[in-house]
């Protein structure tokens, strides 16, 4: 036994016996310390202490006060004024005991958290060896661990083979460990990378360079019911990390952070508004008549109803999206329409993490609307009363009197006269303001080879840009999961969340563009501006645009408030019976609640006139899911076959209810409730059960991952459907063959991997409202007399056959890696066909009704998406890299109801426009008039055979699209696509030192869009601001403008008012979606702190758009329903999304 | 590996038994066709359901306005703006077939009689046990109600599909268009059965039901329009000779203008001037009308006269400058009529707007005036026109103070002759009551009227297109001559 050495000989970046003593000591001690439930604390404790010269009784007392480990010894037996040098951080008692006695004869016992300092000679045995054997040698080796291409793998893990000794590389890679022997073996991993053992041989440095695992085939990847390993996978399936860029926007629905980013999936967005959900479109539209949204699974649990924003976007892992049929089929009656699966986070075997996040941010809106200020909305307003003058027969040298004209619309205040007199407000400035959000998320999580678990907890506070917006949410995630027998799993998930909003009037923003230029915010007695304050316009109150409804402060005493409670959580046991065969029981559960109460005030600052009657509100609903699922997994390797197969059953149970109440008349707009009102005017109910039983299964079988078959089968029966017709039969089949493992291919040496697929399945769409087969009874209200009675009526037709909407979708795929994986490029195209669709169809009225909900129709979607990945420049200093995605899709209507009947839809929210569904034609087009420029003079009117018998020059003319010389209802055609020609997104990431950049491109080439408010502001509407566009109007023969855009006049009598594509706008944009600069601070900095990782960060989103579309965001401007693909391309009154500058905080201890 | 099959198949079969029945699950919050129809009351219930519907096809917007008033001499839309322009191409002459508003009023008056239909079937095919004389009473309405809207439809569309069963969409397409005459045969043979079994009144809180003599005036108007003068002379003098029925509306036992006010108080119900009539009760949750507010200026200062809170109407209807110079001087009934306009509440300044006090209910966000399809006055007037006797035009006229025809004040220069006489009156006395564009058709007057004021018309134009719509679901179904 060797003595140990007084001073001197230990390693100098361990313990430093200084010769000089310092006068003064300098010492900085922190002790950061994490307590575990399921873990011993000496394992958990971390510890890091910085001291010169210190002595070894400050070192313990030190220990005492900052942890709770407690040390037992006899004085004697410790020499406690030896001097000692410590500098550790983060590391576990053990080490710092080893260090603090690494020298000396004492030798301590650990138990929990006692410890128990001996001399050495005492009790030698009690030592653990793989912990501290003093006796043996100990070598330090450094190193360094890159890629093949020399970049550093900072992170990377080196252990000692055979002990549970290893370390960490340093954001350099470089790494030192001490092993126990000259000849040990170093096992080196790396996320991503294949793990490689290394002999030492007797060195004391090496290099080690891992390298990429072949294009990432080992990574699993999450699927219905399971996972697999990527390379395994034969459908077509999208998925999206939630990495440090995403992470990095300032989204709180987590549509946002898939915008752009995946192939064949678009999101779409109907409002800007904070709390709001985006829709998500995957491949084309299916359905008609039925929903068009995915499915959406988080951790397992179904969720009953679309909305992205029951979960916080932090504490997602993963997304992934199942697109083709094959992977979507296993979910059967629920997944025509694709699956988007979330994983959200879960502890990580190792080092207990804390994560905090801080992002602050500013939004703004991203353009405003370009509209004719106060001297061109005079001179526009001028010329529409003097062309209706005209064109009605009037004297065009009439003075501008009623008396002489008659109307008052063919006059005009002359205040308009004088432009320069006039107010010249911008609207848009009143209501948008620049906005912040915080958002702060905390997470803990860790584990071990049995456990682990993860809690999060987030925080928004977010103000809109539109004036009185707010939004506040609360999430808290848990995640446990842990094998408490060898054959015994068990695990559950939680996650809350509670949001809060202000909502403000829905038609505020459309108002603030609207509002005409020529009106002071605040006019006559301090009332609202508008034609009846303002001197001069009195009696134009319903041609210059409104007095009231339509300034947009006219709504602002109203008070909408949302408050939602979102908790899903699941609850699994798994028995593993041997090393293939496992059953997994699992409950999973949904529950949300909303409470909204809207307080529709009277008084309007327009005085008492103007007061209408207030109302109040409250709706409340309850949504609960709950499915109990059942699986049975086998999974086995034999020899070069591989078998995956599941089979399970599930029985998931709905129930929604909700109850409204409706009071009305308050005396005055202080008090926002029910009891305040004097009448109760509604109090009403509805509710719904579903209940869906499911069988299922799944076999995966792959030859040495070369050759791969899939097949899946499911049987649903639902509630949903007729008595006739419950059940229903879901099913794919799908292979995989992995050309590039072939021998033919090891000649290629560029190409790394390249795989080719095929899939086929049925899926189905259960997506519309319960008790739809039954026929129901309308209940009114009828007088007799002074008397009323209660009466019904049938208000729909029985249809016990109702069921399935069916999709059968083909999916061929080739995924390609290039030049040792450095391009990926992964293609699919499919083609699908929807029939026994769910369709509302037309029917003629003589039936009593005007449609009837049945399965009838075809639909047919094709497309094509690429992928593309490819690392541009790799090396130590810099990487750059380049994501591209593309995607196409083509819809066609194949078949109908009965004679093929187009569906023309004439919505009131379309303002007008229509919508037409007819064989051969893509779904949903935009149906009207063809607009054809403007009749510059009375020779192209007598020249056109079609032109109206009320044309004048300077009106539009629109086509004779069947030639017969007649311009009517028959000559209504397809005037534009919901669906574009293409989409793309196109993202480039940038690491250099401790710098990161990323910027991502998006847009949308083709289809045409409408929107409801800004075509009113491209002819007379009511007296609405016109958009600036209309300067370029046809003004008279010698001043005729553009040619595209029609006189101005009040009689709007002619085709201006009925749905043409004068409305339309193009659907073509392009947007730099995202910027994020992101600053790693140097770890010598942030390790005094305590910290692991700290990135700095900016973040931009929005920032630049180019696009021709007259309206806010070409990219959100849906109004209404856009789960609905009837509201698809068609906007109005949307709550803007914004532009927003984000600065960020993330910091790891 | 043999306990692991086992707790699979327990759990299966467990899961297996539970959820077998849970498929069929129904309403809850909501009467279905499968648990209704189950006794006397419920049957009534349905079938009383048809004066609802009577009620929305007569509302403003409905058929009968759409033909009767807008599409007439009467109402223009002077000033209105929204999305369409559905109710100028009526009123200014450039229909189009896929007009909206005419889509809607096809779309209720057929959704009407599928109701009716309904009804009727429900009655005929119950296995409730109800007196026969209970079913003959209930159906009776439900045929009569389902006369009425083929007689409007028929005049306003022509020839038309006519159902009178209880059909299946299927069934429907096999349902085209028939001629005018046959229609008219069936309802003159449905307006029968309804004469012969209705009451001649009811008491209590039946008491706006139809009656007997609401057939007998259907009748008298559909002969009229047949040119069957005869038949018609004979319904009209079942009502007149009843003695149920006056010109003293408000009972009051003097016949003067009073009367003529009377019927269009907000709160008066099935007067004594009233043989049939549209049942709205206003008030929160009742069964409102609309009259009002499509009849009421598109101004956002608008205000009811002796009322301070403003509201903008639809517009929809204005009286037309045509119709107010038709009205004699000292005319009583112009003020009702036509009201001038209002005062600006902030300027005090006066707003020369014109529009119509028939339908005046404080209430004007509950309103639920009843409406007046034919009124003892319309019955005196038809009398005339078909006695060619001037003294039942004159009883009209003297009611509210107005010269008789034939005497020195009467206007004779612009209604010189008694036909014309009887027009105008008609015109003055029953405008905004939807009769004005079927009286120019039935008189054959409605070319040359309308033509000598400038509108774009022509005999093609007397009906109106079928819906486009119709056309595209079942092609079968063929337009109206001009409207291709």
């Amino acid at each position: 036994m060797k003595k140990p050495p007084k001073s001197g000989a230990v390693p100098p970046w361990h313990l430093n016996y200084s010769a000089k003593m310092k006068l003064s000591l300098l010492f900085f001690v922190t002790l950061n310390f994490i307590l575990q439930a399921n873990s011993s604390y000496s394992q958990k404790a971390k510890i890091s202490i910085n001291k010169e010269n210190a002595m070894v009784r400050d070192i313990i007392d030190e220990i005492e006060a900052t942890t709770e480990f407690k040390f037992l010894f006899k004085t004697k037996t410790v020499d406690l004024d030896r001097k000692v040098s410590i500098k550790v951080k983060k590391v576990p008692i053990q080490r710092v005991l080893e260090l603090l006695f690494k020298e000396v004869d004492t030798s301590y016992e650990l138990e929990d958290r006692k410890i128990l300092l001996k001399r050495k000679a005492e009790k030698n045995e009690v030592l653990v060896p793989t912990i501290f054997n003093p006796t043996l040698p100990q070598k330090n080796i450094g190193g360094n661990v890159s890629d093949i291409n020399d970049q550093p793998l900072p992170g990377a893990n080196i252990i000692e083979k055979g002990t549970t000794n290893g370390v960490t590389a340093d954001f350099d890679g470089n790494f030192s460990i001490q092993v126990s022997d000259e000849n040990a073996i170093l096992v080196v991993s790396y996320i991503g990378f294949a793990t490689k053992e290394v002999a030492l041989n007797g060195q004391t440095t090496i290099n080690i360079a891992l390298e990429e695992s072949a294009a990432g085939l080992d990574e699993v990847v999450v699927v219905g019911y399971g996972s697999l390993k990527k390379g395994d996978i034969t459908g077509s399936v999208g998925s999206l990390k939630m990495d440090e860029t995403l992470k990095s926007r300032a989204v709180v629905d987590f549509g946002q952070a898939m915008s752009g980013k995946v192939a064949g999936v678009q999101v779409l967005n109907g409002s800007g508004r904070p709390g709001t959900s985006s829709s998500i479109q995957i491949r084309g539209i299916n359905s008609i008549s039925a929903g068009s949204s995915p499915l959406i699974v988080i951790d397992g649990v179904q969720l009953p109803e679309y909305n992205l924003n029951s979960i916080n976007s932090s504490d997602i892992e993963s997304i992934e999206v199942l697109k083709d049929a094959s992977s979507a089929s296993i979910y059967g009656s629920r997944g025509a329409n694709g699956v988007i699966l979330v994983t959200t986070k879960s502890g990580k075997a190792g080092e207990p993490e804390l994560q905090l996040n801080y992002t602050t941010s500013i939004q703004q809106v991203i353009r405003k609307i370009n509209v004719m200020d106060a001297a061109e909305y005079a001179q526009t307003a001028i010329d529409g009363a003097q062309n209706g003058w005209i064109d009605s027969g009037g004297d065009p040298n009439a003075p501008n009197t009623l008396e002489a004209r008659g109307n008052y619309k063919y006059t005009w205040p002359v205040e308009l006269e004088s432009p320069e007199n006039l107010a010249n407000t911008d609207f848009q400035n009143l209501i948008f303001r620049a906005a912040p959000i915080h958002k702060i998320d905390l997470s803990y999580s860790g584990g071990d080879e049995k456990s682990n678990y993860s809690i999060s907890g987030g925080y928004i506070n977010q103000e809109g840009i539109v004036i009185t917006s707010e939004y506040q949410k609360y999430s808290l995630n848990m995640n446990v999961q842990t094998r408490i027998k060898d054959w015994l799993k068990v695990g559950a998930m939680l996650n809350t969340v509670y949001d809060h909003e202000n909502e403000p009037y829905r038609r505020i923003v459309e108002w603030a563009v609207q509002y005409p230029a020529i009106y002071p915010i605040y006019g006559n007695d301090g009332y609202l501006g508008g034609p009846l304050t303002v001197d001069g316009f009195e009696n134009y109150s319903a041609i210059l645009f409104r007095p009231n409804n339509g300034h947009p402060l006219y709504r602002i005493n109203d008070d909408i408030q949302h408050r939602r409670f979102t908790a899903m959580g699941n609850f699994f046991t798994e028995f593993k019976f041997n090393d293939y065969l496992s059953f997994k029981t699992s409950f999973n559960a949904f529950y949300k609640n909303e409470d909204n109460t809207d307080y529709n005030a009277g008084g309007h600052n327009l005085g008492d006139s103007f007061k209408t009657t207030a109302r109040f509100t409250v709706d409340n609903n309850r949504t609960l899911s709950y499915t109990w699922g059942n699986l049975l997994t086998f999974d086995k390797k034999i020899n070069d076959h591989s078998v995956n197969m599941i089979a399970g059953f599930e029985y998931n149970h709905r129930d929604y209810y909700m109850d409204l109440a409706r009071r009305q008349g308050y005396d005055n707009d202080n008090i926002h409730s029910l009891s305040a009102g004097q009448d109760i005017i509604e109090a009403t109910d509805a509710a719904t059960q579903t209940n869906l039983v499911s069988v299922l299964g799944r076999i995966n079988y792959n030859y040495l991952s070369k050759y791969i078959v899939a097949a899946s089968y499911r049987r649903d029966g639902s509630s949903r459907f007729g008595p006739n017709t419950k059940w229903g039969n879901f099913y794919s089949f799908s292979g995989a063959w992995r050309v590039s493992d072939e021998d033919f291919m090891k000649s290629f040496k560029n190409v790394s991997s390249l795989k080719l697929k095929a899939s086929y399945g049925v899926t189905g769409n259960d997506n519309f409202a319960d008790y739809r087969w039954i026929s129901k009874l309308t209940q009114t209200r009828t007088a007799i007399g002074n008397s009323l009675i209660t009466t019904y009526y049938p208000s729909n037709i029985e249809n016990p056959d109702l069921e399935w909407e069916g999709t059968k979708q083909s999916n061929f795929g080739l995924d390609l890696g290039l030049f040792q994986s450095r391009l990926n490029i992964g293609a699919d195209f499919y083609h699908s066909k929807s029939d026994n669709l769910l369709l509302d169809i037309p029917i003629p009225s003589t039936s009593g009704y005007t449609s009837a909900f049945t399965n009838s129709g075809e639909v047919e979607n094709q497309g094509l998406e690429v992928d593309i990945q490819s690392i541009n420049i790799s090396n130590e200093k810099f990487t750059w890299s380049t994501q591209l995605n593309y995607s196409m899709n083509r819809s066609e209507v194949t078949q109908l109801g009965r004679n093929n009947a187009p569906m023309i839809f004439s919505l009131g929210t379309f303002g007008g426009m229509q919508k037409i569904n007819k064989i051969g034609e893509p779904v949903f087009g935009f149906y009207g008039y063809q607009y054809d420029g403007v009749y510059m003079n009375q020779s192209e009117i007598d020249a056109d055979p079609s032109s109206p018998a009320s044309a004048s020059p300077g009106d539009g003319r629109y086509k004779d699209v069947n030639g017969d010389g007649v311009l009517n209802s028959d000559d209504r055609t397809i005037i534009g696509n919901i669906q574009p020609d293409f989409t793309w997104g196109l993202t480039n990431n940038f690491i250099m030192g401790n710098f990161d950049l990323s910027f991502s491109f998006q847009g949308v080439v083709g289809g045409e869009i409408y929107d409801d408010n800004a075509h009113r502001s491209l002819f007379y509407h009511e007296g609405r601001n016109y958009l600036e566009e209309v300067n370029g109007r046809w003004r008279s023969e010698e001043d005729p403008g553009d040619g595209y855009h029609f006189k101005v006049s009040v009689d709007v009598d002619g085709l201006e008012k009925t749905a043409s594509s004068y409305w339309l706008s193009k659907g073509t944009y392009l947007r730099l979606k995202d910027v994020t600069i992101g600053f790693k601070l140097p770890e010598n900095i942030i390790s005094n702190f305590g910290v692991s990782q700290a990135r700095l960060f900016f973040n931009g989103v929005n920032l630049f758009t180019i696009s021709d579309a007259p309206i806010f965001d070409p990219e959100n401007f849906m109004n209404a329903d856009v789960t609905s693909p009837l509201y698809r391309g068609v906007g109005g009154s949307a709550y803007p999304s914004a532009k927003v500058y984000s600065l960020g905080l993330n910091v790891k201890f | 590996m043999k306990y692991t099959y086992i707790i699979f198949l327990t759990i299966g079969l467990l899961f297996g038994s539970a959820c077998s029945d849970k498929l069929d699950l129904y309403p809850t919050t909501q009467q279905t066709e499968g648990t209704f129809y189950q006794n006397e009351r419920e049957i009534e219930q349905t079938v009383d359901e048809v004066y609802h519907q009577l009620g929305l096809v007569y509302n403003a917007n409905g058929l009968p306005d759409l033909f009767g008033e807008l599409y007439s001499d009467n109402t223009q839309i002077l000033l209105r703006t929204g999305a369409n322009n559905f109710g100028e191409q009526i009123t200014d002459y450039f229909l189009q077939s896929d007009n909206g508003l005419i889509r809607s009023a096809w779309e209720s008056c057929y959704g009407a009689i599928g109701i009716c239909n309904n009804a009727i079937y429900q009655l005929e095919n119950t296995s409730v046990e109800i007196e026969q004389s209970r079913i003959d009473q209930l159906k009776v309405q439900a045929t009569f109600v389902r006369a009425l809207l083929y007689f409007n439809m028929v005049r306003a569309w022509g020839a038309i599909p006519y159902i009178d069963t209880k059909i299946t969409p299927e069934e429907s397409y096999n349902y085209l268009r028939v001629e005018p005459d046959e229609i008219y045969q069936n309802l003159i043979q449905d307006l029968n059965f309804a004469k012969e079994n209705l009451p001649e009144s009811y008491t209590g809180n039946d008491i706006g039901r139809v009656t007997k003599y609401a057939a007998s005036a259907v009748l008298a108007k559909v002969y009229l329009t047949q040119g069957n003068s005869s038949a018609a002379k004979t319904e009209l003098e079942i009502i007149i000779n009843s003695n149920r029925y006056s010109l003293d509306a408000n009972n009051d036992g003097a016949i003067n203008e009073e009367d003529y006010l009377f019927l269009f108080k907000s709160d008066t119900k099935n007067s004594k001037s009233s043989i049939l009539e549209v049942q709205y009760l206003s008030g929160v949750n009742a069964s409102n009308a609309n009259h009002q507010v499509n009849y009421t200026p598109f101004f956002f200062d608008f205000h009811l006269p002796d009322q301070n809170i403003t509201f903008r109407g639809n517009g929809h209807n204005t009286p037309s400058e045509d119709l107010e110079n038709e009205f004699e001087e000292n005319d009583p009934r112009k003020e009702t009529s036509i009201y001038p306009g209002y005062e600006n509440l902030s300027t005090g300044e006066f707003v020369d707007y014109p529009f119509t006090m028939k339908f005046f209910d404080s209430d004007y966000e509950n309103e639920g005036q009843n409406f007046e399809i034919i009124r003892y006055a319309d019955v005196l007037l038809m009398y005339a026109e078909i006695t060619q006797d001037a003294q039942y035009l004159n009883m009209v006229r003297d009611r509210v103070g107005m010269p008789s025809f034939g005497s020195v004040g009467y206007p004779s220069d612009n209604f010189p002759t008694l036909p014309l006489a009887i027009e105008h009156e008609r015109r003055i006395e029953l405008c905004f009551e939807f009769h004005r564009f079927f009286d120019l058709v039935r008189t054959n007057r409605a070319v040359e009227v309308m033509e000598s004021k400038g509108y774009n018309i022509n005999e093609s134009k007397l009906v109106f297109p079928i819906p486009l719509n119709e056309i595209d679901i079942n092609p079968d179904i063929t337009q109206n001559n001009g409207y291709n």
